[in-house]
């Protein structure tokens, strides 16, 4: 007879739809009515969708709010950033539930240019780990290029753990050698810990 | 390349003045290292040497050191 496995509390996914305040962000569940010129804009900057290798394209307000309602907000979540001052959307976060494995693998676009290099992304996902940490995932995944530099400094600044190196893992966009790609992991006793140590 | 190389590089980098920087200069620890700096960082190491980074060597680059020992090799 097998040993009887200890009963795990039930997995509680994040309430919806979610809403989140850092000092300087909100963060919040997408809905269809967020379709934007503005977010339509980004999709369009190769700048912007470059470094997640994705090609640019035109795309209606009408398709982009198409796209928003194809999130469930359960398991697929798309959660918007704004700024608390202006109001201003500024970019998002795709995140992935698996209820199985209790992970969540994280990506986040900050589409608005003006914001790059204001640790929008070490702020406003700090408030998300925490969420999510809260309400059942053990181990949240993130697999940024590795020559998306931005994006690998918010990994490493936040003290995720690289746990591989997936050697020419992507196509690129525009021909040239595949891509390599990092593979980022955070232990949900691991944030815990970072977090008391970082506390005043 | 030395430590003094490296910092300047950094400096340049981050937009600060090379006195500001200490030996122990690391990433998460200077405020003027962001995302963006990170970068450019990884970029001048780039054109300093001549050629791209490898994955494994990009990843390594978290402090003054680790910056003139990959300029070193």
């Amino acid at each position: 007879m097998m040993p009887r496995q200890p009963q795990r509390p039930p997995l509680r996914r994040p309430p919806r739809p979610l809403k989140i305040e850092t000092e300087r962000w909100l963060l919040r569940t997408l809905v269809p009515a967020d379709a934007s010129e503005r977010w339509c804009g980004w999709v369009a900057d190769p700048e912007v969708m470059g470094p997640v290798n994705t090609a640019p394209r035109t795309m209606t307000r009408a398709e982009l709010a198409a796209y928003i309602a194809r999130f469930d907000q359960e398991t697929r979540l798309l959660i918007g950033i704004f700024e608390r001052a202006s109001g201003l959307h500024i970019g998002f976060y795709q995140v992935d539930l698996n209820p199985r494995h209790r992970t969540a693998s994280l990506n986040v676009i900050i589409g608005d240019k003006s914001f790059w290099g204001r640790k929008v992304v070490l702020e406003t996902r700090a408030a998300l780990l925490d969420h999510l940490f809260r309400n059942g995932t053990e181990k949240a995944l993130g697999a940024p290029l590795a020559r998306n530099f931005p994006a690998v400094f918010n990994y490493k600044a936040q003290g995720w753990r690289l746990e591989g190196i997936l050697k020419g893992q992507c196509r690129p966009m525009y021909g040239g050698p595949r891509l390599d790609q990092y593979q980022y992991g955070l232990l949900k006793d691991d944030w815990i810990a970072m977090r008391r140590k970082a506390a005043p | 390349m030395s430590l003094s190389d490296a910092k300047a590089l950094l400096a340049e980098a981050l937009q600060v003045a090379p006195a500001t920087l200490g030996d122990e200069a690391r990433l998460g620890a200077v405020e003027a290292w962001d995302s963006l700096a990170h970068m450019r960082l990884i970029l001048a190491i780039e054109e300093k040497r001549g050629a791209p980074l490898d994955a494994e060597t990009a990843a390594g680059i978290e402090s003054l050191a680790d910056i003139a020992r990959v300029l070193a090799l």
